[in-house]
């Protein structure tokens, strides 16, 4: 279960960086690509990444191992769904925000911004998650070391497989629906490991 | 205490460590440009030194290692990166010319220049397992909930890393000047860390590694004019005949433009003066001519047209306000009222300006790093510039295209066919070999359209012992059913907003079988 765990963590920051990077192709045609452009996404997904740290830190404490890995299973689903639909909801977004006046800063790192958020929060409450319950199942504390390290295992990963492969053979669309099935898939594996009845306290 | 100094020193730790990765990037540019290989490179060994740091971090000291030990572990690893970040800068230059071949700055280098950024990220990987790690050995702290804040507070770290860096560092104190700001932070931290004993003994150690580094920003030397948010900016002057002088700007690693100080109208790059041919057809056609320029660089082009003897009306989009403000006061585009630039990105800006045949001639000339940016030679765009067109216009685009078959060039002129009923490619012939540039030339109307079978000319050129002389460029024009005679086998992709694919295109690498399942 812990390799699962280690394999689950990577994937979430492959999820995280590859989100990011066809964020910013997805959001170009509409607000361009500028610094202004790059920091809101940047910024609004690790704000809400960081957000969803600290919630799935407190969930952690509260909750054995059986319920964290539920919790993470739910939080990747939640991801998947918010990354799926990001590209479904630019124009309706595009019209509430940017058609009146595209040019206008605050408009576009408003614009840029907010899309990112929900997939931020869901990857960022299950990261915690993972970390303890791995914590709890390793009697070595060297395995926060492993866990950090397949997460920036998977940053990688994520972009130069987007960069390189994905945005270039799928298209930005497709490519936001290859990194949503990861997240699936990562919510399946979770749920499927997950003890069925409920565990002793954790540390 | 602990419980907020742990998740703040991850934070200051995780936002130096977006700063080192932005700043080798910025401080390669120069030599390597920013394309997508030097940004992957960088971001690959960034995130391979975090990797191995972290899990080394998870082991340092050993299982049963004392706060006070892994104390002294964070204080090691923080020195460690402090004094590589800040070492970065004066390394770079060396790297560069040592690993340099004689075709120029190749595959070598860039995997060089980013390697420089591994050991900052490595030894900044260790410090959020051993921050983990230290509040386990405190029976006082609920360790899930100091996971949650440890990454947390990394994720922030990030945020500010990056805003810091696009919005204000790079602006005020350049690339060298983010890497010593990083590292600076590092040592910081790194002192305060250090356990009392043990500081009697390191102490000196440390103090000698400081004065070495002090001695670092001497030995970097500054390679940019001015650098932007976005870009480093040089000026290369060139005497010409009868004390005339040309200006070159040179962004990043690539020369963008020549403004002659002398004479406004005379264009010294080829592909200027062919775009200047083709768009007198279309000024002369109208009494009072209006250009929109997206891309402004050296502004060369717009000042030749506010110049001309029906002088035209230029808008230029750019993107740095920097360049902008270079271009005004040191390529001479100031102090002629028919010059008015907009700051932002030319989609956005594009978009802003209102939809209504206004413009005579529209220029597509923004690049960086010799790479289009892709929402700019869309099908969605190009319909955004035919909106904005006048009848009797043109739509000229810039590509620099350096592969046989120029898959890029053939591909923009492709996805303007959907938009246009009269599109030309425009490829210098062979005495000319030094050009890269290709010009694609888009017509509303084919009666209003210039197509001579060649164009010629003049052109100023920079030899290897770096004096310039005049020489004539001629330009053969190829339509895109010749172009593909031209080039049986290369395959013309239509690009659209969500498939782009720049810079494999750029790469030559071929792209038909997905660019036809789009059509």
């Amino acid at each position: 279960m812990l390799a699962v765990l280690i394999l689950a963590e990577g994937l979430t920051a492959f999820c995280a960086l590859g989100f990011e990077i066809a964020m910013a192709r997805l959001v170009a045609p509409h607000a361009g690509m500028s610094t202004d452009t790059w920091t809101a996404i940047i910024a609004a997904f690790l704000l809400a990444l960081a957000l969803g740290n600290h919630i799935g830190g407190r969930v952690a404490a509260a909750s054995d191992l059986r319920q964290r890995l539920c919790v993470a299973a739910g939080a990747m689903l939640m991801a998947a769904l918010a990354i799926a639909a990001a590209p479904l909801a630019m124009p309706w977004w595009d019209a509430a925000i940017l058609s009146a006046a595209p040019a206008t800063p605050w408009r576009i790192v408003t614009f840029a911004a907010a899309p990112c958020l929900p997939a931020g929060l869901a990857l960022g409450i299950a990261t915690p998650l993972l970390m303890t319950a791995a914590l709890a199942l390793s009697r070595s504390h060297a395995v926060a070391g492993l866990v950090y390290g397949a997460g920036a295992t998977g940053s990688v990963c994520g972009v130069l497989c987007v960069l390189w492969w994905w945005l270039d053979v799928l298209g930005t669309r497709a490519t936001l629906l290859g990194i949503a099935l990861v997240a699936v898939i990562v919510a399946a594996t979770l749920a499927m490991i997950a003890p069925a009845r409920p565990q002793a306290a954790l540390a | 205490m602990i419980r907020f100094l742990l998740p703040l020193a991850v934070f200051l730790s995780a936002a130096s460590s977006l700063a080192v990765e932005l700043a080798i990037v910025r401080l390669g540019a120069p030599y390597l440009g920013q394309s997508l290989l030097p940004w992957s490179a960088a971001i690959v060994s960034v995130l391979l030194g975090l990797t191995i740091g972290h899990v080394l971090g998870g082991l340092a000291g050993g299982e049963m290692a004392t706060s006070r030990a892994l104390r002294g572990w964070l204080s090691a690893v923080w020195f460690a990166a402090g004094i590589a970040a800040m070492a970065m800068p004066a390394a770079i230059g060396p790297v560069a010319i040592a690993f340099a071949s004689d075709g120029g700055f190749s595959l070598d280098v860039v995997a060089a220049i980013a390697a420089l950024a591994a050991p900052p990220s490595f030894a900044a990987g260790f410090v959020s397992p051993l921050a983990l790690r230290l509040a386990a050995r405190r029976p006082s702290l609920a360790l899930p909930r100091m996971v949650g804040a440890i990454y947390a507070a990394s994720a922030v770290g990030s945020v500010a890393g990056t805003a810091l860096a696009g919005f204000v560092v790079l602006e005020r104190f350049g690339a060298a000047g983010l890497a010593y700001l990083a590292g600076g932070a590092w040592l910081a931290l790194g002192a305060l860390a250090l356990p009392a004993r043990k500081a009697v003994v390191v102490a000196p150690v440390y103090g000698l590694a400081l004065v070495a580094i002090g001695a670092l920003p001497w030995l970097a030397g500054k390679q940019c004019l001015v650098e932007s948010r976005y870009t480093c900016i040089r000026l290369l002057d060139k005497p010409l005949a009868g004390g005339d002088l040309l200006r070159f700007m040179i962004l990043d690693e690539g020369v963008h433009s020549a403004s002659d100080r002398d004479h406004p109208r005379r264009l010294h790059l080829g592909y200027a003066a062919l775009a200047d041919r083709l768009a007198q057809a279309a000024f002369a056609a109208v009494a009072t001519p209006r250009a929109l320029v997206i891309g402004g660089g050296g502004a060369t082009l717009p000042r030749a047209w506010a110049h001309a003897e029906k002088p035209v009306a230029a808008t230029v989009i750019e993107l740095d306000a920097e360049v902008a403000t270079m271009a005004r006061d040191i390529m001479w585009a100031g102090g002629n009222g028919r010059l008015n630039t907009l700051i932002g990105d030319g989609r956005a800006v594009l978009r802003a300006l209102p939809a209504t045949p206004t413009y005579d001639v529209v220029l597509m000339d923004a690049y960086r790093s010799r790479s289009v940016p892709p929402h700019l030679v869309t099908a969605e765009f190009d319909r955004a510039v035919a909106a904005r067109l006048t009848p009797s216009g043109v739509y000229i685009s810039n590509v620099i295209d350096r592969a046989d078959p120029p898959l890029l060039a053939l591909s923009i002129a492709a996805t303007l066919t959907t938009v246009f009923p009269t599109v030309d490619l425009w490829i210098a012939e062979a005495p000319a070999s030094g050009t890269t540039n290709i010009v694609v030339a888009a017509w509303p109307s084919a009666e209003r359209a210039l197509r001579p079978p060649r164009i010629t000319v003049e052109a100023t050129v920079m030899d290897a012992g770096d004096a310039v002389r005049t020489q004539q460029v001629t330009w053969r024009r190829f339509d895109l059913a010749a172009a593909r005679a031209h080039w049986p086998r290369a395959c013309a992709a239509v690009l659209t907003d969500d498939w782009t694919p720049v810079d494999r295109l750029l790469a030559g690498r071929a792209v038909c079988d997905h660019g036809e399942a789009r059509r």
